[in-house]
């Protein structure tokens, strides 16, 4: 199918102020124990990570890998055997799967691994795979809601059975329609949904939010991306690893995409800032200068130079 | 009695705590209220020249939190006034002296007897100034409007919030009019922009502060001053009047506006982005 890509030629020319750009030498952010960047200042201007990004199952163990997570986790989860499983994944089905008049319900508690969740469930399935077939399967996801990587592998999962699911939720456990929140999309076919899939490596599920102005000497860091609702004032920091969005004036140094994600952009009402990084570029803003920055704006990283562009949607989402 | 601890702090040195603490001390005590001026500045003192008592001291805050001597006998009356205090610094240590409990302490006993404490704070951001905030109810951060000073004011501004006192209230000190009418110098708008905190005064860069301070009379004294009489507004808003803000001539028309936009040097951050 031939897809409209617009032609170059019939584009307005960008205004576009190129940062005199350099690779940056290894960052000199500390690395503290856990693998992550580690603070330099004292606690109480340090945003922590929040209880959101713990929803592991369990420490020390993470499901299968996200694009979208951050880095520094190094374990990697343990993979049950398929004797020592037995007995405990009896126990397990028991516990989730039950029959229902709708069909199955398997019900998510944040107190299991995920693999061994979908372990019992293909197990359950195996035992009687001309029954389930074609079949529905409800997904209770009140007390634990799905990640995008676990979403495909059910998907994965049921596709050799021919079954599809559905998430209920609340009281209306046999409505389809009510969905908790997390917009997990249902599965069926023909069935053209109004929510929008939330997609792995492409939308990230934790980005910090904070109303507030960071002030001179004041340092956020996060492992994720990063929503100001205020000023970055000249000689605050902020650190992310994801993309940095000021809805204010950014006017002190931002490191975004680190430390290695040089897709990360900053977006800033007033994009002014003392030093500017994504990746492993750093970059200042040139020294004539020109006028301040008059519209809203974003800084990226194209072929190796980090360049400063008025916002347009349009840009970013095509790329 | 129902006693203020005021706190005057800026980060940057020199850019008129010293004189700000004495002429709002001296302000305030001129409207009858019982005053204690309290200089923070152990090893490096000015709080008693600008207000002409160095050579009243005997006594100074160490002594009485090492326990050399009582509270009264350090406080010093003031020459002019009789509801005015002064409890001085001593010259021969240094910040390390005195502990935040102690100065805590210290602001305790001082409540008891005056409607208001005026503590001078030292430049920085170590001991002394943790010690001079420790006790107050209220901050008040001078700057002048110049990009280092903002750039420390805003500093300041995060160890105020972080220690869980009220937000600060602002005194820009040494605005030059004419400098802000050709676009060399920030004008109020631009710090407001940067540090965003109430407004408690205005007070213009003006020749008689020099010459006060060398008398060792506190320029609130002198009728004729511009800057003196907006210390005096500021003591009045200290005291809950609702003073207009003096006006500091900002640039007229969309000329003056665009030859400030276009100049070099009158942005927030000193650069251009």
């Amino acid at each position: 199918m031939q897809r409209l890509v617009p032609s170059p030629a019939s584009q307005p020319p960008r205004s576009q102020r190129s940062y005199l750009t350099e690779p940056l030498a290894r960052a000199a952010y500390q690395r503290d124990e856990h693998g992550g960047p580690a603070p330099a200042q004292k606690q109480e201007d340090q945003v922590r990570e929040p209880a959101f990004l713990a929803l592991r199952e369990s420490p020390g163990e993470r499901h299968a890998s996200s694009p979208d997570t951050h880095e520094g986790e190094a374990e990697q989860p343990a993979v049950p055997t398929p004797e020592q499983g037995e007995e405990p994944r009896r126990a397990l089905t028991r516990k989730l799967l039950r029959g229902t008049r709708s069909g199955m319900l398997l019900t998510l508690e944040p107190e299991y691994l995920w693999s061994e969740v979908l372990d019992a469930l293909a197990a359950r399935l195996a035992e009687s795979p001309s029954f389930f077939q074609r079949s529905v399967l409800s997904l209770d996801t009140r007390r634990r809601p799905l990640q995008p990587q676990e979403l495909e592998d059910l998907r994965a999962l049921l596709a050799s059975y021919e079954m599809t699911f559905k998430e209920v939720g609340s009281d209306e456990l046999n409505d389809p329609r009510i969905l908790p929140s997390g917009a997990m999309r249902p599965q069926s076919s023909g069935e053209t949904s109004p929510l929008l899939a939330i997609r792995a490596g492409r939308d990230v599920t934790d980005t910090l939010l904070t109303r507030r102005t960071i002030r001179s000497g004041q340092r956020l860091q996060y492992a994720s991306s990063v929503v100001i609702m205020g000023d970055v004032n000249a000689g605050a920091e902020v650190v992310a690893g994801g993309d940095v969005i000021v809805w204010g004036a950014l006017r002190g140094t931002v490191h975004a995409g680190y430390p290695g994600n040089e897709e990360a952009v900053v977006c800033a009402l007033v994009l002014a800032p003392v030093q500017l990084r994504i990746g492993g570029l750093a970059s200042r803003p040139p020294e004539d200068g020109g006028l301040p920055p008059q519209t809203p704006e974003v800084a990226s990283v194209k072929d190796g130079q980090i360049v400063v562009e008025r916002w347009n949607a349009g840009r970013l989402a095509r790329r | 009695m129902d006693s203020r601890v005021l706190t005057i702090t800026s980060g940057k040195g020199g850019v008129g705590k010293t004189t700000t603490a004495a002429n709002l001390s001296t302000a305030l005590a001129m409207m009858g209220h019982r005053v204690a001026a309290v200089d923070g500045d152990i090893g490096l003192r000015n709080l008693d020249a600008v207000m002409g008592l160095e050579s009243h001291i005997i006594y100074d805050l160490v002594d009485v939190v090492e326990g050399q001597c009582q509270l009264n006998q350090a406080l010093i009356k003031d020459k002019r006034l009789p509801e005015l205090y002064l409890l001085p610094a001593a010259q021969t240590r240094d910040k390390n002296a005195v502990s935040s409990l102690q100065m805590e302490q210290l602001c305790h006993q001082l409540r008891r007897q005056f409607e208001f404490v005026i503590i001078d704070c030292p430049a920085g951001i170590e001991q002394g100034f943790r010690n001079a905030i420790v006790g107050a109810d209220e901050v008040i951060i001078v700057t002048n409007p110049e990009m280092s000073s903002v750039r420390d004011a805003d500093r300041i501004i995060g160890l105020i919030e972080a220690a869980g006192k009220p937000e600060p209230l602002l005194m820009i000190n040494r605005l030059r009019p004419d400098m802000i009418r050709r676009g060399d110098m920030m004008d109020v708008a631009d710090v407001l922009e940067v540090l965003n905190i109430g407004l408690i005064g205005l007070v213009p860069e003006d020749e008689a502060v020099i010459i006060a301070t060398n008398k060792g009379e506190p320029v609130v004294m002198d009728a004729k001053s511009r800057a003196g009489k907006a210390f005096t507004n500021s003591a009045r808003r200290i005291l809950g009047e609702d003073v207009p803000l003096e006006e500091v001539d900002a640039p007229q028309n969309l000329l003056d506006r665009l030859r400030r936009l276009l100049s070099p040097g009158a942005r927030p951050t000193g650069k251009r982005a």
